[in-house]
């Protein structure tokens, strides 16, 4: 119906209104309307329509996107921390299990979005005990949950769980990003604990060129007042951040890609996985924030082996075992020469750091990825967990 | 980055970059379409197609304008005046929050902090469940590993 109506329309402008405009205008104007040399685009308004209504039936009606769906038991609890361990689909290759810990940002089912593209389950096939930390979502009681209590409470507890359920005596480590961060605090402090850490764009140099960098820096940024007024950061406030740091991308190209791919239904499905992703936004208490931004991005203790953590000092030449630093080249959130330093600061003999060709989150999502490099990690990851 | 770092006339440049390849795509993208053609003949300009015209223009237009706000976003004065937007936004947040704390307290009724002070207890209680979990398994299993000795 819309296509006839086009086609009329189309048909009654080439008809009548070029030669009526022509006629109008003749003889004095160096342009001139002509309207024998162009073909009014019916077949590729035809599709403009049919894309825009198929667009806007998906925003009206969007379809259920079911992620994080590896299959999964949870083998431990505190207040809304959740341990996931997922079911093994093969036979185990080795004892030591692997524990996941991604940041306080977003949820941690970015490292399984759905069947095909995830993490978790290209490390099930090759046989590894997988765990993963969810946090859950922080409410405003937790505003004060702080470094010492993510660190020498939480993580340490579910290792400690891990440790019982698996009976290994010690267990390998995966942080992303913040949680990369806070893996490798954690193997800082308590060594003995960790057979192999590996660390997924961990911010640890934050005096490096950066947009974050900048912004979280001491003269731009008051933090203490910040968490002072809020309470935990809000969920929308860094999602904002995060948007503002590619304005165009973020709130232009990636639509009009979106749009170009309508008809592909597997780009679709991927493009709703995302955005429900994306948009999954979850506030950060505010204590560890304000300890993330103060002691990393103001004064940057870490590397100076000068963070103090319930009075320990987070030295990272304690980190003696095997590490892997998995760095995405194209990394705008946490730029790559922040986690490169990583492998300098540490007394590991045995450590490799792979620079990967994607984006932050590209290293968990993208299909290249996927398909190059995590086997390569889980192969690395099984030769030392024998 | 500090302010004396930070190439104003360069971004200023790449700005008018920006501005000056999307404007002359657009102009290109204009002059050629066959709804004006040179001359009074009327040229003919065929296989027209407008999706492929505007697709030129708006791949100018993005590569241009990323890349210009991208420096943007990263000059020391942005960041300095998003900071004290923040910082003043934050004052007034709490300055609102406190003055209904006040205004509920006077009425006697419980405040959301006295809620979250609650909460947090319950959450204490948990872990120190959770603890003692932990020390009743620690038992078993010296129980289990010397069975003798717990008998006596």
């Amino acid at each position: 119906m819309q296509i006839a109506r086009l086609r009329i329309a189309f048909g009654y402008i080439d008809d009548n209104i070029y030669p009526a405009i022509e006629r109008t205008i003749s003889g004095g104007y160096k342009y001139k309307m002509t309207t024998k040399c162009w073909e009014p685009p019916v077949e590729e308004a035809e599709k403009i329509v049919q894309k825009l209504a198929k667009g806007v039936e998906l925003a009206l009606n969007p379809p259920e996107v079911r992620v994080g769906v590896t299959p999964h038991d949870v083998v431990f609890t505190e207040n809304k921390l959740r341990l996931l361990h997922y079911h093994p689909v093969t036979e185990k290759t080795h004892r030591v299990p692997l524990i996941m810990i991604f940041a306080l940002i977003n949820r941690p089912y970015i490292l399984d979005l759905k069947p095909g593209k995830s993490v978790v389950e290209v490390l099930l096939k090759k046989g590894i005990d997988v765990y993963m930390i969810d946090w859950g979502i922080p409410g405003d009681e937790d505003k004060n949950l702080n470094l010492d209590h993510y660190i020498n409470r939480y993580i340490k507890k579910v290792v400690q769980r891990v440790k019982t359920i698996s009976g290994s005596d010690r267990i390998s480590l995966m942080g992303y990003c913040m949680g990369g961060t806070m893996s490798a605090m954690y193997t800082a402090l308590y060594p003995q604990d960790v057979k192999n850490l590996i660390l997924m764009t961990a911010g640890i140099d934050f005096k490096v060129d950066g947009m974050l960098n900048l912004w979280g820096d001491k003269p731009n940024f008051d933090v203490d007042k910040f968490v002072e007024a809020h309470g935990n950061v809000p969920a929308e406030f860094l999602q904002a951040g995060f948007l503002l740091m590619k304005p165009v991308q973020n709130l232009i190209s990636k639509y009009v890609s979106f749009y170009e791919n309508i008809e592909n239904e597997d780009f679709v499905e991927n493009f709703l996985a995302m955005e429900k992703w994306i948009n999954d936004n979850i506030p950060v208490p505010g204590e560890v924030f304000r300890e993330f931004i103060k002691y990393g991005y103001q004064e940057n203790l870490l590397v100076q082996n000068k963070l103090r953590i319930n009075g320990r000092v987070v030295d990272l030449k304690n980190i003696r075992c095997s590490v892997l630093n998995l760095i995405a080249e194209q990394d705008h959130l946490v730029p790559p020469a922040s986690s490169m330093v990583f492998n300098d600061l540490i007394s590991s003999k045995d450590k490799d750091t792979i620079v990967y060709p994607t984006g932050h989150i590209g290293l968990s999502v993208s299909s290249k990825a996927l398909r190059d490099l995590w086997p390569k990690v889980a192969d690395w990851l099984i030769s030392r967990s024998k | 980055m500090n302010e004396e770092k930070f190439d104003y006339i360069g971004f200023y440049k790449k700005f008018y970059e920006a501005w000056e390849k999307t404007m002359s795509e657009g102009i290109d993208m204009w002059t050629k379409s066959p709804l004006l053609s040179a001359g009074e003949t009327g040229d003919k300009t065929p296989g027209f197609d407008p999706v492929v015209y505007y697709k030129r223009f708006y791949e100018v237009w993005e590569k241009t304008m990323s890349e210009a706000l991208e420096i943007w976003l990263k000059s020391p004065f942005f960041a300095a005046t998003m900071g004290k937007t923040i910082e003043k936004s934050s004052e007034f947040k709490k300055y609102l929050d406190e003055v209904m704390e006040k205004s509920l307290k006077n009425m006697h009724l419980p405040t959301k902090s006295d809620i979250d002070r609650v909460l947090a207890s319950i959450n204490n209680i948990e872990a120190k469940i959770n603890d003692l979990w932990d020390k009743i398994d620690e038992l078993k299993l010296s129980a289990k590993a010397s069975p003798k000795k717990s008998a006596e």
